[in-house]
């Protein structure tokens, strides 16, 4: 018996922006570099961002609705974006601030069963989301990937993403479930360019309410944000998306996809160790971490289904199908 | 006893019900015995109907539309009510078995629906 399920929704899911051209501007104010247009969300949406900057100076800022959603000194490219934005007809446009040039501009809309989402908007109180319990063909939901994506500006001032420990100008900083967090990226504004951004991918669990609250050193400071999770969207970090619960002697099945990057991805089956000695005694079964798409299949023959553990990893992948074949 | 099929009124005579255990099986050794051990999927409900026609037409026929139904393979509604039962489903049409009778020159056609649910 085989029983499989498609946790990417394919028929939901759409290309709305795919323009090669390459755009350049080299102007040291604020300025449109490429307006790509107007897209139409029948629902709210997850928006999937992928563009590459072409020149390492000046800064560039990404508006959806005219509104920034994302600051870069094209320092780190490609770009790789998520942001659940609400139905409607918003407009996608590129603005920078130096010498600028941006290519291979992608948008499209990516569902995810399970999901659940914080409109993007600007910053005005405590957000909370909860990934509902659900049972899967291969086990219970466990943990999701939270992911939150900011933007932040003071006038006429900087702007920094703060994380544990720092001390910057006007300070931005994340606390989640009530502690303080690290963001995973940041692009700092320490030139009063009115533009810093920056990222946070994290693991939680499913079945009750977190929280992601901002704070700011200056109450002028202007935060957008928003928050996205779903167990099926991978970090940086090992997610266990579900806890295994299937025959024994069953074979598992999961593919793992690009999403809004394609990076090296990677599925695990066993436990960091109390003693570790690496993967290669951690796990029973290490899929070959790969780019593109990647199936991991693994059977249980002597290893219990039951208190195992599966892991997965691969920031801005995703899993698209999960799948058991029990004898 | 009221029993409708893709929006048809049956006359049915008698309504049989089952439920089939979906599972997998596998052994294993604990505390020193074997044991078999099962992981449950689900439940698949299926329903036989006895049913019967009085002098009708082939071309007007439940029984035929029933066939046609299952052959294309679409899924109808099934809804039973009755005095300590109330069935609203979705269900697939999987057989049509007919019985043709003769009965002082009237054309009786008996008929059994075999259904599960969607």
């Amino acid at each position: 018996m085989v029983l499989a399920e498609q946790v990417r929704s394919l028929s939901d899911e759409s290309s709305k922006i795919d323009v090669a051209t390459t755009y350049t501007r080299n102007v040291g104010s604020w300025g449109t570099i490429h307006d790509y247009g107007n897209i139409v969300l029948t629902e709210n949406s997850l928006l999937v961002f992928k563009f590459t900057i072409n020149y390492a100076a000046g800064k560039y800022r990404l508006k959806i609705g005219g509104v920034s959603v994302w600051s870069g000194d094209g320092t780190v490219t490609p770009v790789s974006i998520l942001a659940y934005v609400a139905a409607g007809t918003v407009n996608i446009l590129m603005e920078n601030n130096g010498n600028g040039s941006i290519s291979n501009m992608k948008v499209g809309i990516a569902k995810f069963t399970d999901e659940v989402g914080s409109l993007f908007a600007i910053y005005s109180g405590q957000i909370s989301l909860t990934v509902l319990n659900r049972t899967t063909c291969i086990g219970a939901l466990k943990n999701a990937v939270f992911m939150v994506q900011c933007f932040a500006s003071t006038a006429a001032a900087d702007t920094n993403f703060e994380n544990v420990g720092d001390s910057l100008t006007n300070g931005v900083s994340l606390a989640v479930d009530g502690i303080q967090i690290d963001w995973n990226a940041r692009d700092q504004d320490t030139t009063s360019l009115e533009a810093a951004s920056a990222y946070y991918y994290g693991s939680l669990s499913v079945g009750s309410a977190h929280t992601f609250v901002i704070t700011k050193d200056n109450a002028n400071t202007v935060v957008k944000i928003t928050v996205y999770a779903a167990p099926w969207i991978l970090a940086a970090v090992d997610n266990e998306p579900v806890t295994l619960n299937f025959a024994q002697a069953a074979t598992f099945y999961v593919m793992l996809e690009p999403l809004c990057g394609d990076p090296t991805k990677n599925s695990k089956i066993g436990k960091k160790r109390a003693v570790s000695f690496g993967d290669s005694t951690d796990y029973y079964s290490v899929a070959t971490p790969a780019v593109g798409i990647m199936t991991h299949s693994y059977t249980f023959e002597i290893i219990d289904v039951v208190n195992q553990f599966w892991v997965v990893s691969g920031l801005f992948g995703c899993i698209s199908h999960i799948a058991v074949d029990e004898r | 006893m009221t029993v409708t099929l893709d929006s048809k009124t049956l006359d049915c005579k008698s309504l049989g019900e089952g439920a089939e255990v979906v599972a997998s099986r596998w052994d294993v050794w604990v505390s020193g015995a074997f044991k078999r051990k099962v992981k449950v999927r689900g439940l698949v409900r299926t329903w036989t109907l006895d049913c019967v026609e009085n002098s009708v037409a082939w071309a007007s026929s439940q029984a035929k539309s029933f066939e046609d139904t299952a052959a294309a393979g679409t899924t109808v509604t099934f809804a039973v009510t009755d005095e300590v039962r109330v069935i609203s489903t979705t269900v697939y049409i999987l057989g049509v078995a007919i019985q043709a009778a003769d009965l002082a020159g009237k054309n009786i056609r008996y008929f059994t629906l075999t259904l599960q649910e969607a």
